[in-house]
């Protein structure tokens, strides 16, 4: 007899292991580190941190969205294993031919890129997910794909080399991925959506006890409608804020609704006034979005010092905005460029504007039931603008904000006519800095009051202090945020003048 | 020129098939263990009470101190350390209680059924007040030569100050983590991430009151260590032998990285007071300096840290009148333990921030200040050893001429003419840094050599492969003292049923130890080989060969005159065999003529020095704090080098490891001794992006009659000296901030905030 109460359901997956179909039930709070360490003896994936910081976790999934195939790096210990349905899970021990090695493993081994080898894997799939889609990448994508890893032994020289070795001895039309492992991509379609789930006794003491996986919005609201009082039902969508809690703070919801599946969500829609970003689609996909680097270059600028590659493919940015993190840089970015959220539950759908969603530290305008369907972001105005994106962190990248600030200056003859100041890491959630976009309104863009500008910006917030920094060194960041922003602006215009002149 | 061969292990590593611990299958009936570890960091406990967890299903065990059979101490040279406390909880993040299940999910569920009862005491974190209360594991440690308060009196000129320099958390990237396996007849397997395989057999031998002959201690590798698992592995070790000796089940240990972070101990953090005396040159004649190590809970190496920081207080320098004084010092954080350096940047860090103090007081080129006390061959230590060979000098040259140097101060002070927001540093620092251990009894050394029937070779020594490569080094040494090729040697796990009784992989001396150890077993064996090769080879041709006509190479035994007349090496074997001559050798070896004694502070307690210097420049920009590392220089002395890739790779690694330990690794601890940054999403180490945008690494190959095997430096530890240059850089930037009226007060490590604060502080003096 199965005791009722401490039950916990699986779910079936059918997925590709290397080449390999795999067909499973798995626990639904099970990551797919986990599955692979425990389950599936596979040891090569290593697990450093279980945060998505240092990348010694790092896969490559294999998936078909529409009619494209893709291929991405992503931290596997952040990643659920049931997610993992009908897609294909490459992981190191996947890359040599039999004895035959990998052109990303023989570099590192000619550039002794390896010490204590306990990051090696980690890198070697990086450079594998750099390399599936770009075969010529250049030093900066090249860092980009490679910041999401840390190494101990090395300081990187070595690594670094073996990335411009590989791009060296690759050819156009150079197959990275070995032929078992390529021929199962034709299969992609053949893996059945729906999923399978099996109650059995929780004997090894899992919290995460159901997940929902709906396809359709109205499948949604059904699961939603499903939990009962007793549960505790969260979204997830990129999991990259979900899964740390999860992992890190022991914080564990006992239903997890995934969004990720949710067609509705996927889609990135320009129209005359507005762009509009579905809450699905992730970082990655819109740095690479056309409309998103045509009007809000700035956004395209945040996701680079956002993160990793590995976090960047799975984050979005409906996660950023309903994590509510006060040092959220999304969010910010957002907020100075005036978006709003479309939040949908069963019964209705709403617009609220960002600058009224948050409500108090973690706290939104989002009902229990309520989703956020999608961030609508309106277009510049025809007129001149300016925008800045400053981050200030400890660490050049990955890591988070101590100070973020986004400004967006619209100007007419040398004078501004409106200007928005956004802040992250100085208010319990991203803010605006209302006085000081007042004190820029109407000024000519010359020197002399922007000494005065920052002290506004100075006296308009008292942030706290906290391992990201004290108090007194954000409050020197935000005065000098601004007079970064402005003397950025005076050169812009400045430099356009004379070139119009 | 002849390609250097891979990493002994590199194939396994980037086909993420090595094993490190816990890799294996799991043995059947594997237990988990989890922990409840202290809330607080100093208190009685009034109640531990484990029923609870004991009630719920699937837990196998809950152990505490009551169920240690032995003695409940762990404590090594200094025995102040119980495996768990009975009484006294002396720092947050101390293990109380174990919990053992097969579902580690379970055991953490039944930790929290635990329940803790204590009354706080006053906890003390700070080194002064540790010191004013005369926290110390011994009594104050003193190096002196000279008269130093006399030649203070006398000196033209005299500064003095205090010096900090933080912890560093070491951050290797697998966590601390054992494998405890039962056997027959009360014996017991630990696959423990440990730097010391005899510490932990002999520490576990205590904690179960059986003999040390039970234990079998086996290490394939570690992923990563840096000192940390020096003596930091030996709690966890004992902790999963407990658990398999008490249930019988096969355990395993492996802290979480937030487990990690809060409860092992890091870097000492170092306060120093100094006096200096020198004259108009900058040449300093007197140096009186205090060194304070906040050693944390228990005695752990404090001791023997505080030590070799005291023997690199006065680093390349020559000084005349000198008194170092070091009093390591008890508090309530994590025992603080080996970290790279042992001691030694934080002793450096001092003298050479006096350096830059004295430059800047007389309005000298602290390079310049550098050159003017630099060690000569022929002078002597402050503990009596004489300095026979140093290329200090040279060095500096190639340094200086490298960088380009006197253009480079003009290129940056006209940058920093040019710029209102962006200002640009040099930091310049040398090394002369001790090899050896300073406890002389520790550099001692066994390996095992097996050749077997096909002539394939098996090596064992006491070292462990932590990345360092002591494997690649050995692998290198026995292949070419055998002529064989080093794909055709194994170098095996370090066990203590191969290997008995052997010192730490640590202090640098590794491949010292241990390849010259392998290299006295091989040559062993060639003596034998060769033999065996001269009588075979003499019946091929008419004349009596001697042994020493003989040359073992390119997997042959070939007669020098005449190279086609050879043996291959299987046939060589398999004759040895057949003519019952012995394949296997034991090879021993004790580092010649080190020797310290504590009490006079006088001795030759190193083997050689390791000299080198480095080269760096940042750019900071004053608004936000944030830096860049530009240019980076580095001439660093190996010696002939075994592995020029090997070599490159620890001083690059060293280097920007020290940079992080200057700069962004910062892990504060709360009011209850709490640390705060506890994993990488706070703790910051240096990633891709920090790499300096261009690098040159001179290996200065020179031959040196001190160096050790096979004529090769060790190199572990010297280059973490260089990344204090980065510091000095940022300290040189920030102070092109202002008039210059004031030395910048740039504080450790010199984190954005650290750099902001510091320009601010500039700002309102030259207002
Ligand atoms: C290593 C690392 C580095 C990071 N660096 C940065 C950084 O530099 N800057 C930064 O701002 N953030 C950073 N983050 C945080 C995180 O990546 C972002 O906040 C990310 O945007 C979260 O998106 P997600 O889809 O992964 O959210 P999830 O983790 O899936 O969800 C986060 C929260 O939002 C809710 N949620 C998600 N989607 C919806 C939806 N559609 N409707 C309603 N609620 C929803 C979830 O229930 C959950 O509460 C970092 C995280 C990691 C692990
Ligand atoms: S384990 Fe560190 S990123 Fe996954
Ligand atoms: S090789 Fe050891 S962490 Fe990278």
């Amino acid at each position: 007899m199965i005791n009722k109460k401490n039950t916990i359901t699986l779910v079936q997956i059918s997925f590709w292991l290397n080449g390999t179909q795999k067909i499973m039930y798995i626990p639904p709070g099970m990551t797919t580190l986990e599955l692979l360490n425990n389950k599936l003896s596979l040891t090569g994936t290593k697990s450093s941190c279980n945060e998505g910081d240092c990348g010694a976790c790092t896969v490559v999934i294999g998936q078909k969205t529409g009619s494209e195939i893709t291929y991405q790096a992503v931290n596997s210990c952040l990643y659920p294993a049931f997610r993992l349905h009908g897609k294909h899970l490459i992981t190191v021990e996947g890359l040599a031919e039999k004895e035959e090695l990998h052109p990303i493993q023989t570099a590192m081994l000619d550039e002794h890129s390896t010490q204590c080898g306990f990051c090696t894997p980690g890198f070697v799939m990086s450079m594998l997910g750099l390399f599936l889609n770009n075969i010529n990448p250049n030093d900066e994508e090249i860092l980009a794909a490679l910041e999401g890893n840390l190494c101990r032994c090395t300081g990187y020289d070595s690594i670094l080399k073996a990335a411009k070795k590989v791009k060296s001895r690759l050819k156009k039309g150079s197959e990275l991925l070995p032929v078992n492992l390529k021929k199962v991509e034709v299969q992609f379609n053949e893996c059945s959506p729906a999923f399978i789930f099996k109650e059995i006794e929780n004997t090894e003491g899992w919290e995460t006890r159901n997940c929902f996986i709906p396809q359709t919005l109205s499948e949604l609201w059904d699961n939603i409608r499903s939990c009962k009082s007793t549960d505790t039902c969260k979204f997830i969508s990129g999991g990259t804020d979900l899964m740390v809690l999860a992992n890190i703070q022991h914080i564990h919801y006992t239903h997890l609704i995934d969004l990720s599946n949710l067609k509705e969500l996927q889609k990135v829609k320009l129209d005359k006034s507005e762009l509009n970003i579905g809450a699905n689609v992730t970082m990655s996909q819109l740095m690479e979005n056309n409309a998103v680097n045509e009007h809000f270059p700035i956004l395209t600028e945040a996701f680079k010092q956002m993160a990793s590659t590995q976090i960047r493919n799975s984050a979005t940015l409906a996660g950023n905005i309903a994590h509510a993190s006060p040092v959220a840089d999304g969010a910010t970015t957002l907020l100075a460029f005036d978006a709003g959220v479309i939040l949908a539950s069963s019964k209705a759908e709403r617009k609220v504007k960002l600058k009224d969603f948050y409500k108090a530290y973690k706290k939104t305008e989002l009902k229990t039931d309520e989703i956020i369907k999608s961030i609508a972001i309106p277009l510049p105005s025809e007129h001149k603008s300016y925008s800045g994106f400053i981050k200030s962190a400890k660490r050049k990248a990955v890591d988070i904000s101590g100070v973020v600030s986004v400004i967006v200056i619209e100007y007419q003859d040398g004078k501004i006519t409106r200007a928005v100041l956004s802040f992250g890491g100085v208010a319990p959630y991203p803010a605006l800095a209302v006085k000081t976009m007042a004190f820029l309104k109407g000024k000519k863009i010359e020197e002399g009051w922007f000494e005065q500008a920052a002290e506004v910006a100075f006296n308009e917030f008292k942030p706290i202090s906290d391992i990201r920094g004290h108090q007194s060194y954000r409050s020197i960041l935000i005065k000098n945020h601004v007079l970064k922003h402005l003397a950025d602006l005076f050169k812009e215009v400045h430099s356009v003048q004379k070139r119009s002149k | 020129m002849k390609k250097l061969p891979w990493h002994i292990n590199g194939r396994l590593h980037v086909t993420g098939t090595s094993k490190f611990i816990g890799e294996d299958s799991k043995p059947e009936g594997l237990l988990y263990a989890r922990f409840l570890l202290s809330p607080v960091a100093h208190a009685t406990i009034i109640k531990l009470d484990v029923s609870k967890a004991l009630e719920l299903a699937n837990i196998t065990a809950v152990l505490t101190y009551k169920d240690v059979p032995g003695v409940n101490q762990i404590g090594h040279v200094i025995k102040d350390e119980p495996l768990f406390p009975e009484k006294e909880i002396m720092y947050a993040g101390q293990p109380l209680a174990m919990v053992l299940s097969p579902y580690p999910l379970v055991a953490d569920k039944a930790v929290k059924l635990i329940e803790l009862e204590y009354k706080e005491l006053h906890p003390i974190f700070d080194i002064d007040e540790a010191d004013k209360k005369k926290q110390w594991y011994i009594p104050e440690r003193k190096i002196e030569n000279g008269k130093v308060q006399t030649a203070l009196k006398t000196a033209k000129h005299t500064l003095s100050g205090v010096v900090e320099s933080s912890n560093q958390e070491h951050f290797y990237m697998e966590t601390q983590r054992c494998w405890a396996i039962p056997g027959e007849d009360n014996t017991l397997t630990l696959y423990s991430a440990t730097q010391s395989t005899m510490e932990v057999q002999e520490v576990m031998s205590h904690v179960l009151g059986i003999p040390a002959n039970q234990i079998v201690l086996d290490v394939r590798r570690l992923g990563g260590a840096f000192g940390g698992k020096e003596r930091a592995g030996t709690l966890w070790a004992c902790l999963a032998g407990l658990g398999a000796f008490i249930t019988q089940k096969p355990v395993e240990v492996k802290l979480d990285r937030v487990e990690d972070m809060l409860a092992t101990g890091k870097r000492h953090p170092y306060k120093s007071r100094y006096k200096v005396g020198f004259d108009d040159k900058g040449k300093i004649t007197a140096y009186d300096i205090e060194l304070l190590a906040n050693g944390g809970a228990y005695a752990d190496l404090s001791v023997a840290i505080l030590e070799r920081a005291m023997f690199h207080a006065e680093n390349a320098y020559h000084i005349p009148d000198i008194c170092i004084r070091g009093r390591a010092c008890r508090t309530n954080l994590p025992p603080n333990t080996a970290f790279r350096g042992f001691g030694a940047p934080q002793g450096i860090f001092v003298i050479e921030k006096v350096i830059e103090q004295i430059a800047y007081e007389l309005k000298l080129d602290p390079l310049e200040v550098r050159l003017t006390n630099l060690y000569k061959t022929g002078d002597i230590a402050p503990y009596g050893q004489p300095i026979k060979e140093t290329n200090l000098r040279s060095l500096f040259s190639r340094l200086k001429s490298i960088s380009d140097y006197d253009q480079l101060k003009l290129s940056v002070d006209k940058f920093n003419g040019h710029h209102e927001t962006l200002k640009q540093g040099i930091g310049i620092v040398p090394v002369k840094f001790g090899i050896s251990f300073t406890t002389a009894l520790l550099n001692q050394g066994s390996a095992l050599i097996w050749i077997y029937i096909d002539g394939t070779v098996s090596v064992t020594t006491g070292g462990i492969e932590m990345g360092q490569e002591v494997n690649s080094k050995i692998a290198l040494i026995v292949a070419k003292v055998l002529g064989i090729s080093f794909d055709n040697i194994r170098v095996e796990s370090s066990n203590s049923q191969r290997v008995g009784n052997a010192s730490p992989t640590a202090a640098s001396t590794g491949s010292d130890i241990n390849g010259n150890a392998a290299r006295v077993a091989a040559e062993q064996l060639r003596e034998r080989l060769v033999k065996l090769a001269a009588e075979l080879l003499s019946k091929k041709t008419n004349k009596r060969l001697k042994d020493s006509d003989i040359l073992m190479a390119d997997d042959k035994a070939l007669v020098k005159t005449n190279p086609k007349l050879a043996v291959s090496f299987p046939d060589l074997i398999r004759t040895a065999y057949n003519s019952r001559i012995a394949l296997g050798a034991h090879g021993y070896y004790a580092t010649p003529e080190v020797h310290f004694d504590r009490e006079k502070g006088k001795g030759h307690p190193f083997a050689y020095y390791v000299y080198g210097a480095a080269l760096v420049i940042v750019e900071i920009d004053t608004l936000t704090g944030n830096s860049r590392l530009l240019d980076t220089y580095i001439v660093h002395e190996t010696a002939p080098s075994l592995h020029d890739d090997i070599d490159r790779g620890q001083i690059i690694g060293a280097f920007i490891q020290s940079m992080g330990w200057c700069t962004m690794e910062d892990i504060p601890h709360d009011d209850k001794g709490r640390y705060l940054a506890l994993s990488p999403s706070t703790y910051k180490i240096p990633g891709i992006r920090d790499l300096p945008e261009k690098m040159v690494v001179e290996m200065v190959q020179t031959p040196c009659k001190q160096a050790s095997v096979m004529g090769s430096k060790a190199v572990g530890e010297p280059p973490f000296i260089y990344g204090e240059a980065v510091w000095f850089a940022l300290q040189h930037a920030v102070q092109a901030v202002g008039t210059g009226k004031d030395l910048a007060q740039l504080k450790f490590p010199a984190t954005p905030e650290a750099i902001l604060m510091a320009i601010e502080m500039i700002k309102i003096k030259s207002k």
